[in-house]
């Protein structure tokens, strides 16, 4: 379980997260919806302690950052790092021994390439195998779907289900709403940095068709495509 | 628009100037003295001045056309536009060497270099997708496997140089190379790692720095070991200005860690620089440093990895 007690960001005077008061339960998918800049990503770092905010991040095992398993929007690769280095990196960093990283190598990455080369989907599966090197109870999941393959994207969604059903409590966000809407068990749509809705599965076809709506309206009609 | 984009590059110059806690009105003419000294003093120290000159100008050329930053650029201008801006950024990074070069008189180096600006504004250099280099530090990245695979060509030419000095017996050689493997191993730590690759460790920060440490320790040693191995057995009665160098080396890299933990995830910038070049000049200093910055890392990294 994480909980947030009028959490709130901002940037100079710009305010990105206002008082936002949630709780994410463990043994559940929560996604969180928004448009680009809505404050997601920000989000996130606030919930890892990337960001300096205001108010209060609990969780029920603390230090929550030594439990959580943080999947960034777009991950760094350092140059002249192979794959196999970035992911001793994190074993190491967690103090984690790995005798096999090839048997764990569930997306056949090359990793004994540099993974600065790797293509856009294949980072993003090297980042995720580094977080799930090491067992975590929180899972934070910034777009894992960017850029993947579709057998990956089948993988991926696989992986968050083995996980809510080991219990564990992951926070996703992306722009694939089929993809919330086959994982998330909860969805909160967060507007200019305010939780606007928190909907069940139950309201996620209502949910997707508002935003289509909203986000598409007339603009097409002003773009005067022929 | 290459008057805006030259005006953007100068805006960006400014700002990294004064990031690094000077003014514009302050860096331009301590560069100009900087240059100045630097090139006085290698034109006075040695027979090869010309050459390394020559080759610092190559080095800051083939940064401006790396092929990525060229292709940018071909996005951005018409064909003859930039060739134009090429050729203008090409100028006038040369020009204070091609004047110097002059000035002394090496009319053949002067000529080579300027040649090579007209030359390099049609070049573009790819990124190399050379197999990977192996190294022996993959099992800790990850500042020396980039490090030694980024400088791999460095450590060959002070190796080289190294078994040049045991054939003429030059210990005085062989003693700068020793202290220039660890400042180059010190050089790994200039570039500030994003805040996640911090944040992620499961260590309390006394732990983090002891664990940067030892590694930086053990792996520096390992690549100063063969030169003070050689120390030892070709110049025993010198024993003790190697270890003196090695003890030298290994305080200022550990100096440098600190340093660079004790503002992150800024960038460590003119104080910083200031009191490390005072510990390279004095090292008795460097006891007092290490103490300073340890102190300062730990309750700068507090908030971050507790």
């Amino acid at each position: 379980m994480i909980h947030l007690e009028n959490l709130s960001k901002s940037y100079g005077t710009k305010k990105v997260l206002t008082e936002l008061k949630l709780a994410f339960a463990a043994g559940k998918v929560h996604g969180i919806v928004g448009a680009n800049g809505a404050g997601k990503t920000t989000l996130f770092r606030c919930i890892a302690g990337l960001e300096k905010h205001l108010g209060k991040v609990s969780a029920d095992r603390e230090p929550l950052k030594n439990h959580l398993g943080f999947l960034p929007t777009d991950p760094y690769f350092f140059p002249k790092i192979t794959g196999r280095e970035y992911l001793l990196l994190h074993a190491n960093a967690r103090r984690q021994k790995i005798t096999n990283l090839d048997q764990q190598n569930i997306f056949d990455l090359p990793l004994d390439e540099y993974a600065k080369y790797y293509s856009t989907g294949m980072q993003k599966k090297l980042a995720l195998s580094a977080i799930l090197l090491v067992p975590n109870q929180y899972y934070i999941l910034d777009e894992p779907f960017n850029g993947v393959d579709i057998q990956s994207n089948l993988l991926i969604t696989a992986i968050i289900k083995q996980l809510r059903k080991a219990g564990k409590t992951i926070l996703i966000s992306s722009h694939i709403f089929a993809t919330l809407k086959e994982v998330c068990d909860t969805i909160y749509q967060l507007q200019d940095g305010k939780i606007a809705q928190t909907v069940d599965a139950t309201q996620f076809d209502r949910l997707e068709s508002e935003m289509t709506q909203v986000t598409i309206g007339k603009r097409l009609q002003q773009l005067n495509l022929k | 628009m290459m008057k805006e984009y030259l005006r953007l590059q100068i805006h960006m110059l400014h700002r990294q100037m004064r990031a690094f806690g000077l003014g514009p009105i302050y860096a331009y003419p301590l560069a100009v003295i900087l240059f100045l000294v630097f090139s006085y003093l290698l034109f006075a120290k040695s027979v090869y001045a010309p050459y390394v000159y020559a080759g610092i100008g190559l080095l800051a050329l083939s940064a401006l056309a790396r092929k990525e930053r060229c292709d940018f650029l071909r996005i951005c201008f018409r064909k003859k536009a930039y060739l134009r801006l090429r050729s203008i950024e090409n100028l006038l990074v040369t020009s204070p060497f091609v004047i110097y070069l002059l000035i002394e008189g090496a009319f053949l180096p002067a000529a080579f270099l300027f040649g090579l600006s007209a030359g390099f504004t049609l070049l573009a250099i790819p990124v190399v997708f050379s197999r990977v280099l192996p190294t022996p530090f993959g099992k800790q990245p990850f500042e020396f496997p980039i490090g030694f695979r980024r400088y791999f060509g460095a450590f060959l030419v002070l190796y080289f140089v190294s078994v040049m000095g045991l054939r003429v017996d030059n210990f005085p050689l062989l003693a700068f190379i020793l202290g220039s493997i660890f400042a180059l191993c010190s050089s790994f730590y200039n570039w500030v790692e994003p805040k996640y690759f911090v944040w992620l460790y499961h260590f309390r920060e006394k732990d983090f720095l002891i664990s940067k440490l030892r590694t930086a320790g053990w792996y520096s040693s390992l690549l100063a070991l063969p030169i003070l191995v050689a120390c030892l057995i070709f110049f025993p009665d010198k024993w003790w200005v190697s270890f003196l160098i090695t003890l030298w080396g290994l305080s200022f890299l550990s100096a440098v860690i600190l340093a660079k933990y004790s503002v992150y995830p800024k960038q460590a910038s003119l104080p910083e620089a200031l009191w490390l070049t005072a510990g390279l000049l004095f090292p008795p200093i460097l006891i007092w440093l290490l103490v300073y910055f340890y102190r300062k890392a730990t309750s700068n990294l507090k908030p971050l990895l507790a």
